[in-house]
């Protein structure tokens, strides 16, 4: 019967330690990316013996290189095409320039103009315009989107999840700096997909960093990450308090890190020997910006440290380094000072000072921020490594290994939201540092007698005009009935999920005429590009779209059977009446033998049909979840 | 489930105008943790959606009642009183005139050359204007006791003022220390 088989201990909310799933955290990188995975996971592989909750291992190539350098070479040979990830890309660097792509982190989710008005010698490639303004980049493959070239870079740190876990993923969680826009974001999430993974959760570097150092504390109190990665920097302030990571304030600079250091010391280099740095052939561009570099590393080991460039050799010392990137660190003391100022926190207020990212090995970095918060940073953990570590433990956690995990993160949208109104202004509708999710109203009426459409325009940022700030979306709203200026209000809706991603939908209130989209920047790559995406790619013919989406509804199908199977057996009995109960009790049977077969139209057919048959069971149970979450605590028990 | 729950219910603090923070916070913290979207991150796709649009409405009854303006506007709501930004004016004479003593200190601030004096001279300004908010959270208190709903609409447009001029002072102070 029935009954029977949703009590299957396969189907037990409560996954045995042979039944983990599998989940990795990924730092997607400017520089270099990482995949980890806790030993929740691995166990599941039958490997790694020391099964110590929480402990996460930083996975290796067969090299034994934990880090790949997110470096994408496209080489085109007469008969054949090839793409290389990482180490061996990088070296080809210089005699390959312009199909060697460093740090396209810098470009996602970006405009051309964005690139254009850039100081364009940060990219030494050429461009491609597509018409929807999406950037992308001329190499031996054709244009590339910096969505395509990240899929790439994603793709080779899950097959070694796969291969370190016995299997395919169950999900991801991937990092992103806090500081990102919703394009950025968007476009993170769209190379996730084109890689064919199904992302858990888009997870803040400088939180991520906090839980990798807040697990071993275990304490109260503020934290500050300091994260200064290869092109991105963040500044977020977090209260631990009982296993909850709250984000008081995020701030940064989506385009400032250990590249700008390179490109700032290799314009010294330039003037030390009377070049011109606007007249560089891209192959001499990336040498130098290799000396730069080796100068740049160099002196954390030492006091001065000396290259060589086509026989030129080139001294570098300590005080001339911190003269040359002081200006950059000072930007980013600006930054934290506004954090502060945020967060409404006094530096003798912080506990603990962390510093995350690769750019903070750099001695004169940690000296001039130390300085400014008066104390000395944590650097215990492997500044490269801790944002994979702590993206692994909540990759963990999300995917439903620990279901009694007390961890909760609280992350905040890191730019504000709003909409143009008259004269090129932008009204906000949800404010920097406000905490996610967020589901936010605001009306607004027609200008002029009459009216009956009005355009919608999304933007994201600080500023006051609309010029100044990221334009997200347009949409229009049409069918407004005629009336007179002023009388029609309209309803517009914001809601930010916990990816930081925003939907917005409108409505006007007295017809109640609704517009709805998914927001995706006015220049984002639309859905049936990345289709295409994936059909162009070599890895996936035309046979495997069609098992992939039948895949991608079995997982759903039988997430729906566990969670309605457990909420059955929870307390389907003390909700449902007899009569409810077997009927939602058939529909699991039903999807479960769909699963096996059907195509994937069928089996989402069903799990829309359960969602919906489901809905008065779910709103009871969450009912008896608010009292439960706050039972024992009578308004009088609080108060004592 | 219910949108429509009384933030103070939700969040289990008596309702009034004062209330204690320390169990505000502790209560949304719990109910985060049974409700916020990563408790469902691996649950179809429905259940996610659900959990985003709860935690978001806990997220919004959370910050109504840590803003003292955002609180007291909420309260009037409650009782049956909307406030409407534009109808509602300030035409207390002594009022509008320390506004405009604060207004003109904080110029001459603004334009001080001496910056450590203009620090000291900011922090005595903030010192008085905080003073003045926490007389008239007082005020409100007492009024919407009293349910004097007209004074009390009255003394959250004056909040408002002084909320405005708070945050000018903050910028005031980012201009100097950057």
């Amino acid at each position: 019967m029935a009954l029977l088989q949703i009590s299957e201990p396969g189907q037990s909310p409560e996954p045995h330690a042979n039944e983990k799933k599998r989940a990795v955290g990924i730092d997607l990188g400017t520089s270099n990316s990482l995949v980890a995975t806790a030993h929740g996971s691995l166990l599941n592989a039958g490997g790694a013996g020391e099964g110590s909750d929480g402990r996460v291992e930083v996975l290796s190539d067969e090299l034994g290189n934990q880090l790949l350098p997110s470096v994408v070479r496209y080489i085109s040979h007469a008969d054949s095409r090839s793409t290389v990830v990482g180490q061996q890309a990088k070296i080809a660097a210089a005699e390959d320039a312009l199909n060697t792509i460093f740090s396209v982190k810098r470009l996602m989710g970006k405009h051309v103009d964005d690139v254009n008005n850039a100081n364009q010698h940060a990219f030494p490639y050429e461009f491609f315009q597509r018409p929807d303004g999406v950037v992308a980049i001329n190499t031996a493959h054709g244009p590339k989107t910096p969505v395509e070239v990240s899929a790439e870079i994603l793709s080779v740190l899950a097959e070694r999840g796969r291969h370190a876990l016995g299997g395919e993923l169950d999900g991801v969680v991937i990092t992103v700096p806090a500081y990102f826009d919703d394009a950025q974001r968007q476009a993170t999430k769209d190379a996730a997909r084109l890689a064919g993974l199904h992302v858990l959760r888009l997870l803040n570097e400088p939180t991520a960093a906090a839980v990798a150092y807040g697990l071993d504390k275990q304490d109260a109190g503020v934290i500050a990450v300091y994260d200064l990665g290869g092109g991105t920097f963040d500044m977020s302030l977090l209260r631990l308090s009982k296993g909850v990571f709250e984000v008081l304030a995020t701030g940064g600079n989506s385009s400032l890190g250990g590249d700008d250091f390179d490109h700032a010391i290799m314009e010294w280099v330039c003037t030390e020997l009377s070049l011109d740095s606007q007249a560089l052939t891209p192959t001499e561009e990336r040498q130098l910006l290799i000396v730069a570099c080796d100068l740049k590393e160099g002196l954390t080991e030492n006091i001065s440290h000396t290259c060589v460039y086509q026989q030129h050799s080139i001294c570098l010392d300590r005080d001339q380094l911190a003269n040359i990137i002081d200006p950059l660190i000072q930007t980013t003391i600006r930054s934290c000072k506004r954090v502060l100022r945020d967060a409404k926190i006094e530096k003798n207020e912080i506990n603990h000072l962390v510093m995350v990212g690769g750019s903070t090995r750099n001695l004169r970095v940690r000296e001039r921020i130390g300085e400014f918060f008066e104390r000395p940073p944590l650097v215990d953990i492997d500044p490269d490594k801790v944002v994979a570590v702590g993206a692994a433990i909540q990759a963990d956690i999300l995917v439903g290994n620990k279901p009694d995990s007390d961890l909760l993160l609280l992350d905040v949208l890191p730019l504000s939201l709003g909409l143009e109104t008259m004269g090129g202004l932008v009204e906000k509708v949800i404010n920097r540092n406000t905490t996610i999710p967020v589901v936010k109203a605001q009306e607004f009426t027609t200008f002029k007698d009459g009216q009956t459409a009005m355009s919608i325009h999304v933007l994201q940022g600080e500023r006051e005009l609309v010029d100044d700030c990221r334009s997200l979306a347009r949409f229009e709203l049409r069918g407004i009935p005629p009336m007179v200026a002023g009388a029609a209000h309209i309803r517009v809706t914001f809601q930010v999920d916990a990816d930081g991603l925003l939907g917005v939908s409108a409505m006007e209130k007295s017809t109640g005429i609704e517009s709805s989209i998914v927001v995706k920047p006015s220049y984002g790559l639309d859905d049936e590009s990345i289709a295409q995406m994936i059909t162009s790619s070599f890895e996936y013919a035309q046979t495997d779209i069609a098992a992939r989406a039948l895949r991608e509804q079995q997982v759903e199908a039988s997430r729906v059977i566990e969670s309605l199977s457990s909420a059955l057996a929870d307390n389907g009995r003390a909700l449902l009446t007899d009569e409810e109960y077997q009927y939602l009790s058939g529909l699991i049977v039903e999807l479960e033998a769909l699963a096996q077969q059907s195509s994937g139209d069928d089996i989402k057919s069903m799990i829309d049909r359960i969602g919906k048959e489901s809905e008065g069971f779910a709103a009871r149970r969450m009912d008896v979840s608010i009292k439960q979450a706050l039972s024992g605590k009578t308004l009088d028990d609080a108060m004592s | 489930m219910d949108f429509t729950q009384n933030y103070f219910d939700l969040l289990k603090v008596s309702q009034g105008f004062f209330i204690d923070k320390g169990v505000l916070s502790a209560n949304y913290r719990d109910l985060q943790k049974t409700f916020h979207p990563d408790k469902s991150a691996n649950k179809p796709a429905s259940e996610q959606r659900t959990a985003v649009q709860f935690a978001g409405y806990i997220n919004t009854a959370y910050e109504t009642l840590l803003s003292p303006v955002e609180r007291a506007t909420y309260l009037l709501l409650l009782a049956g009183e909307v406030i409407d930004d534009q109808s509602t004016t300030v035409n207390d004479g002594q009022f509008l005139f320390l506004q405009m003593e604060w207004r003109e200190s904080l110029a001459e601030i603004k334009s001080d050359r001496d910056a450590d004096s203009a620090e000291e001279l900011l922090e005595a300004l903030l010192v008085t204007v905080k003073q003045a908010f926490a007389e008239l959270e007082v005020a409100f208190s007492q009024q919407y006791v009293d349910k004097e709903f007209l004074e009390a609409k009255n003394t959250i447009a004056k909040m408002q003022f002084v909320v405005k001029m708070l945050k000018e002072i903050d910028s005031a102070e980012a201009a100097l220390f950057d």
